[in-house]
């Protein structure tokens, strides 16, 4: 204290410069919090991926007045042209190359003999059928519905008008335009090392603005650009998905339109792949980012399949509230019979000291290790297996103390004077805490619970080995369950989907963010006094 | 009257088994973890298990040494403590001695909030930031000791703040008014008196960071890497006692399962310890400001 110091003002002003780095370093803490808020929310509800691709991203739910349709329960949401040909090409057997699923694959196809059954065969190979070998032939359309709408795992392809109202199945879009080149582009292309041709060159190819291959990295070649002949469907289907062509040269029709494609050195245009594939003209990749809303309003109502990969979260919210609610059920009743008898009943004393002592350590345990010990007790010893009522037995341990230290803070808080009122009147002492004590210490118990609550709904590492991981909706307390939480981290550890990880993520902050801001609503409401008990969890 | 009271007694009885609850949670957790982890030091000496670095519990000849993965979980907490207690300090002396009303209530609703955002949000939000922003500026893959530590120190920074700040108030207004009366700036007060005068507390307040940081799991299993092997370095992969629990759990039988309880011992230990520290430091601070600190 007597260090000579150069002044008062040179005291002063390191003073200065000392809490303007303190004022720094706490508003720092707002700045990370904004970070990790703004961060996550975004992800969660943008996305934006490279995809790289033979065909285009514009899809059409009726090529050719066909409907590609399969089971209801099929986790498809588009198909893209190559796929659907080896389909009918046993190409696959069954779905895991699809979408993951162990489904075996049942191809449908109407009888060639019939009209529409000709027209299907014409869409999918051209002049030249190649029907594989695990190919069904039904004879009609709803003889080819009834099959899909009975099977997991099937796939047909109908008119379109055949499927209106039908109930079971659904209808997938299709994507099948192409960049068809002639020969000599992709064969040299190749040799040039081209990967695929990115978004933004694309659109200068397609609006006349290349010359020559070189500049996209090609061969010297110049450039042959095609405009799809007017009035086909392709020139349809292109207009409808914002893919349009200028500056190129016109062809009176389809035919003369393939032609030019087979035999005009350095000729590129727009195709269908199955006129590609019947034509033997190669095509080139599609590279571009595909971006759009990742939270969607059908995120969080559909059920999700797959592990979560496909569908929504629907069942794993229901999961993550019937958790919280038995949580709750179970540890606010012990919670506060604790307080109680923390506050009303127990004498200073050894006692009381082992009771805290208890309750301290109990908060200090980290979730792993209740996560070890839930699996050793309730999931083994006590037989509960893995399931809903195993997890939440753990969770209610985990959240214990929080609950008691904030009831006990709120019961303290209770005038002397309302409890000797009562017992004055006649009542008993149990009376009294039942009707006078917790009543009145209520809002503090209920931010006690919630801040338990709150704790609870984003535990990850005490869950995992306690309730399981089925995330299908739970339908009893023995019934493995996913929430929340954990459906994050196993999006992430199976590397099913980041951008679903995120948006399950954006979910859950908002969860937390809803009980964080109710129990400080009812902290606020509680004046100062009680505030500080409730603060210090 | 006799049933009344026999009624009263009931209840009591049913109030103090709740309130014994949490003990015999302890209690349990204690006896099952140690009588499932013990038996694994039939088979393996506790040197091996604490000294060796081979985990190989799947191998031929199978080796459980948990050493790289107790001084990684060391070396993690550590490196987030020493991010985390400048800027926990600091915020805790500015909530208790220089934020106005409006400030003070901001700050206190963020240090809630980031104490309420669950661990694997923490972990994914290292992912796609943390992680690269490492990768990009240090080399290396991202998932590392130092993405982890960071992760780590702002999930223990409310936590610090919280007690500095409890600890602060708590000294006696005499100390300070003394201080500012004998001249020194208010600055030196908080350095040179108020500081050292809830000193304890504020161990105690990092003690409590660490038992956190240690047993964190879900954000460092994301971020860390989790390679079985002795931390190289800042930008080296990192396995803690916490994630070799969680990593192995979902497919490990007989001795392999045992050896992870023996870990999960091992990290039970070092939290009791770290615990029963804060009940005693804090036991002393309260102490040291008894009759002066009415928060």
């Amino acid at each position: 204290m007597h260090k000579p110091t150069s002044g008062h003002a040179s005291r002063l002003r390191s003073q200065a410069i000392a809490f303007a780095i303190v004022r720094g370093l706490s508003f720092l803490t707002i700045g990370i919090l904004a970070l990790i808020l703004i961060f996550i929310v975004y992800r969660g509800l943008r996305y934006e991926n490279v995809v790289r691709s033979t065909v285009l991203s514009n899809s059409e739910a009726a090529p050719d007045g066909l409907a590609i349709v399969v089971n209801e329960g099929t986790p498809l949401d588009r198909i893209e042209f190559p796929v659907l040909y080896g389909m009918y090409t046993d190409e696959y057997l069954n779905w895991s190359k699809i979408t993951a699923d162990k489904e075996d694959l049942v191809p449908i196809a109407l009888d060639s003999s019939t009209a529409d059954g000709a027209k299907v065969s014409r869409f999918l190979f051209g002049s030249t059928p190649q029907w594989g070998g695990l190919v069904e032939t039904a004879p009609d359309a709803a003889r080819a519905i009834e099959r899909v709408r009975s099977t997991l795992g099937a796939v047909a392809v109908l008119p379109a008008e055949d499927l209106a109202g039908q109930k079971g199945v659904k209808v997938i879009p299709l994507r099948r335009v192409v960049i068809a080149a002639n020969s000599e582009v992709t064969a040299l292309v190749e040799n040039r090392g081209i990967e695929d041709l990115s978004d933004p060159a694309l659109r200068l190819l397609m609006a006349g603005k290349i010359a020559n291959w070189k500049e996209l990295g090609g061969p010297d070649l110049a450039v042959h650009l095609l405009e799809p002949p007017a009035g086909t469907e392709l020139q349809r289907v292109l207009s409808d998905g914002g893919h349009s062509v200028s500056g190129g040269a016109r062809e009176k029709d389809m035919a003369a339109y393939l032609a030019a494609l087979g035999d005009q050195s350095g000729s590129v245009g727009y195709l269908f792949a199955g006129d590609a594939k019947a034509e033997e003209l190669p095509t080139l990749m599609w590279s571009g980012t595909e971006s759009g809303w990742n939270l969607s309003l059908s995120y969080l109502l559909e059920s999700p399949g797959l592990s979560g990969k496909v569908g929504g979260i629907s069942t794993i919210i229901a999961n993550t509230f019937l958790m919280l609610i038995l949580t709750g059920l179970m540890a606010a009743p012990i919670g506060v019979a604790a307080a109680v008898y923390l506050v009303e009943y127990a004498r200073q004393g050894i006692m009381i000291r082992i009771l805290r002592l208890g309750t301290e350590t109990l908060a200090g345990i980290p979730s792993i290790i209740f996560g070890l010990f839930g699996f050793l007790f309730f999931v083994n010893i006590l037989h509960f297996g893995f399931g809903l009522l195993s997890g939440c037995l753990t969770l209610t341990l985990m959240i214990l103390p929080t609950i008691v230290r904030t009831s006990e803070e709120a019961m303290k808080a209770v005038p002397a004077g309302l409890r000797e009122g009562s017992l004055a009147l006649g009542a008993t002492k149990l009376q009294t805490i039942v009707r006078v004590a917790i009543p009145a210490a209520a809002p503090g118990i209920l931010t006690g619970l919630i801040l338990g609550i709150g704790r609870a709904v984003g535990e990850t590492a005490a869950l995992l080995f306690t309730m399981g991981s089925d995330y299908k909706l739970a339908k009893g307390l023995f019934s493995s369950a996913r929430v929340l939480s954990s459906h994050i981290y196993l999006l992430f550890a199976e590397g099913i989907s980041f951008d679903r990880a995120f948006s399950t993520a954006t979910v859950l902050i908002l969860v937390v963010v809803a009980f964080n801001f109710s129990a400080k609503r009812l902290i606020g409401k509680m004046g100062g006094g009680r505030e500080k008990g409730a603060k210090t969890r | 009257m006799k049933h009344r009271k026999l009624f009263e007694r009931t209840a009591e009885g049913l109030l103090f088994a709740c309130a014994a609850l949490s003990v015999l949670a302890v209690i349990l957790i204690t006896v099952f973890l140690f009588q499932r982890g013990l038996s694994l030091f039939q088979k393996v000496s506790v040197l091996e298990f604490l000294g060796s670095t081979r985990w190989e519990p799947t191998a031929k000849v199978p080796g459980y040494g948990i050493l790289s993965f107790i001084v990684g979980s060391f070396y993690v907490t550590g490196l987030a403590l020493a991010f985390a207690v400048p800027i926990g300090l600091a915020v805790g002396i500015f909530l208790a001695e220089l934020a106005e009303k409006r400030s003070s209530r901001i700050i206190h609703s963020t240090v809630e909030l980031l104490a309420g955002i669950p661990s694997v949000i923490y972990g994914l939000f290292g992912i796609a930031l943390i992680s690269t922003i490492t990768r990009s500026l240090f080399g290396g893959s991202g998932y590392s000791v130092l993405s982890a530590s960071i992760v780590l120190a702002i999930m223990t920074l409310p936590t610090i703040i919280s007690v500095t700040e409890v600890s602060l108030r708590a000294v006696p207004r005499e100390l300070k008014e003394g201080s500012l009366a004998l001249g020194a700036t208010h600055w030196q007060t908080i350095v040179r008196v108020l500081v050292p005068a809830a000193r304890s507390g504020i161990i105690a307040g990092v003690i409590l960071g660490m038992g956190r940081a240690i047993g964190e799991t879900m954000a460092v299993l994301m971020v860390g890497g989790n390679a079985p092997l002795m931390p190289k370095g800042l930008t080296g992969m990192v396995r803690t006692l916490t994630m070799n629990i969680i990593t192995d759990m979902s497919y490990a039988t007989g001795d392999h399962l045992t050896s992870l309880f023996a870990t999960g011992i091992v990290l039970f230990v070092f939290i009791l310890v770290l615990n029963l520290t804060v009940q005693v430091a804090l036991k002393r601070s309260m102490a040291a400001t008894e009759g002066g600190g009415g928060a």
